[in-house]
């Protein structure tokens, strides 16, 4: 069963965990922010870094290939002339050059050489073309691919764009042609470049650029991390901290328990030698000299000093019984807190003489620690008026409209709550009465001027029944 | 006194005169019914307080006085303290019912030469009076002190 110790420190748990959220998620919506900010920006980074590598990749891929040619060329040039003295040489050149491959993927980068009529005179891809005529040959887009690169070759070389079958993928895709005329074997050679090829790289840099951003997402959500275990950290430390005053708090308050006790000890043994001890020892010489009087015959005097004893030893008893109910009042446990404020109030009206109005509501079941927290207090706020007030009317209730309510007041003096408050030592008893009534789950209220004092201890209906 | 009794002093002989001193009414009074039923001593003043106590020692001029350890606007030894200063010859003797060490010793500091519990019987008081009226240092038997004088 829980008791409400546990529910409380249940509710502070959940309190706290609250508390941890709330600094946390911002950091998580700031940490995702910034997370998502940086990939836009590194994206946005990509393409412009794209946009601007673009021409500079084909440009180097032109250059490229403009080159090859070039080299191809001077390759065709050499047994072209060779052949004039050796037959079959322009023939060990039209081989040479299909043998020729270059570049990561060989598959798609080879030479083609056309004669300026359109035949083929060799194709390393598409060896069933060669002898055949393509001066006709159109591809998807329209254009007459051979002519047009004749047409570069016979101009000094240049570019064509057009589809072509590419080798690697078996797709027809758009290709960056370029040609040059051979004039010594009156042929034209050529090779190319698949733009897919050339798309790829932009492909590599976005790789790279989502690396990049996975790499930067991932460091700052460490950090994030981080900032969170400290969060954590120095919420526990707070906790710790809390925890360590409240045992301070817990341990001052044994402490001031401990003291209370010994003073409490201290007022009663003091009482008893001096009040009780005094008067039995006064008693006893009453009675001395009542035998010394009757051993002498005095018999009058005698009987007048044995009365005397007995009032004095009455007025003992009495003295007695109220130390009793100071230290514990029995009747709170035998007939209840009405009764017992009623005896209270009555004893005090006795011993002081000033006139006690006692007013006591028909009381539901209040628990015992509740009923004695409450006569405690009725007994402190009499002892004040007893020693401080000089008060000629006190006026003692228990009132049980929404709870119970305990008033005592009187026409006394007064005194400055605030003031009496501050005091170290808890001036009139106030702090304690007020740690009483707060330990019960209750209230304390004092009011006080010059002719009216109240003070007031109220319980909720639910603190003095459970 | 209407009859005389055998223990009572020679009648030629004056009464030990007393002065009582002490904060509590209550117990001056049952001091003094106990003094008053003893033969051969006379109180001659009782107050609470020093001051009055060093007038009436003036003007009554007792043998003895009988202190208590608490006196209004001073202690039982301070007491004591002032009179033996002012009256060297009036024999200090404590009647009291703190039983202490440090109280008794306290007192026989302060210039008392008797110390009588009220616990014990009041032949007591009668003893210690006539001790030191001889000049003798009376301490009640039911001290049970080392004497560290």
């Amino acid at each position: 069963m829980p008791n409400p110790t546990h529910l409380k420190r249940a509710g502070q748990i959940r309190l706290r965990l609250t508390l941890l959220l709330l600094a946390a998620l911002p950091l998580f919506l700031v940490v995702g922010a910034v997370v998502w900010v940086i990939g836009e920006q590194a994206n946005q980074l990509a393409l412009t870094q794209i946009e601007a590598v673009k021409p500079i990749v084909m440009q180097a891929r032109k250059d490229e290939i403009e080159h090859f040619v070039q080299a191809g060329r001077k390759v065709l040039e050499y047994f072209c002339v060779r052949d004039k003295a050796h037959p079959g040489s322009k023939e060990e050149g039209r081989k040479l050059i299909r043998s020729m491959e270059f570049g990561k993927k060989a598959d798609d980068n080879y030479f083609f050489i056309y004669t300026m009529d359109g035949t083929t005179v060799m194709h390393p891809r598409k060896p069933e073309n060669e002898g055949k005529n393509l001066w006709n040959l159109q591809d998807k887009g329209g254009t007459f691919v051979i002519r047009a690169l004749v047409g570069q070759a016979k101009a000094g070389g240049g570019f064509v764009n057009y589809f072509w079958d590419r080798p690697s993928t078996q797709r027809n895709e758009p290709k960056l042609g370029y040609a040059e005329y051979v004039p010594e074997c009156d042929w034209m050679i050529g090779t190319g470049l698949y733009m897919d090829h050339v798309r790829e790289t932009e492909d590599i840099i976005n790789a790279k650029t989502r690396l990049q951003v996975a790499s930067t997402r991932d460091k700052i959500l460490l950090i994030a991390l981080a900032a969170l275990l400290l969060v954590a950290a120095g919420g526990l430390l707070v906790n710790l901290k809390e925890q360590r005053s409240a045992n301070a708090k817990l341990r001052a308050m044994a402490q001031k328990v401990v003291e209370s006790q010994e003073l409490e000890r201290t007022r009663v043994a003091r009482e008893l030698h001096d009040d009780v001890s005094q008067s039995l020892a006064s008693s006893k010489y009453i009675f001395e000299s009542a035998d010394i009087q009757l051993e002498r015959g005095r018999v009058e005097q005698a009987a007048s000093s044995i009365k005397e004893g007995i009032t004095q030893l009455i007025a003992t008893m009495i003295d007695v019984r109220r130390m009793s109910h100071d230290l514990y009042p029995t009747i709170l446990d035998d007939a209840g807190l009405g009764p017992a404020l009623e005896q209270l109030g009555r004893e005090f009206g006795e011993r002081t003489g000033i006139a006690v109005q006692v007013a006591i509501d028909k009381v539901p079941y209040i628990h015992r620690d509740a009923a004695k927290a409450l006569f405690r207090i009725a007994q402190q706020a009499l002892g004040n008026i007893e020693t401080h007030a000089q008060a000629s009317n006190v006026r003692l209730a228990l009132r049980s409209e929404n709870g119970i309510t305990l008033k005592v007041g009187d026409d006394g003096a007064g005194f400055d709550v605030q003031a009496a408050l501050a005091q170290r030592n808890g001036g009139l008893g106030l702090t304690s009465m007020r740690e009483r009534i707060e330990m019960q789950g209750g209230v304390l209220d004092i009011q006080s001027q010059s002719g009216l004092t109240v003070i007031a201890a109220h319980l909720s209906k639910d603190s003095f029944t459970s | 006194m209407s009859t005389l009794h055998p223990d009572d002093p020679p009648v030629d002989q004056p009464p030990v005169r007393l002065l009582l001193v002490d904060i509590h009414a209550q117990s001056r009074r049952s001091s003094r019914l106990m003094l008053d039923a003893l033969p051969g001593l006379l109180v001659v003043g009782e107050t609470s307080a020093l001051v009055e106590a060093l007038t009436l020692a003036a003007s009554e001029k007792p043998d003895v006085v009988l202190l208590s350890n608490r006196v209004q606007g001073s202690s039982g030894p301070d007491t004591a303290r002032a009179f033996t200063q002012k009256f060297p010859a009036i024999k200090i003797v404590f009647l009291t019912f703190f039983d202490d060490a440090e109280y008794v010793q306290a007192a026989l500091t302060a210039g008392a030469v008797g110390y009588v519990l009220k616990q014990e019987p009041a032949a007591r008081v009668q003893e210690a009076i006539a001790s030191v009226m001889k000049g003798e240092r009376y301490l009640s038997p039911g001290l049970h002190l080392e004497d560290k004088t």
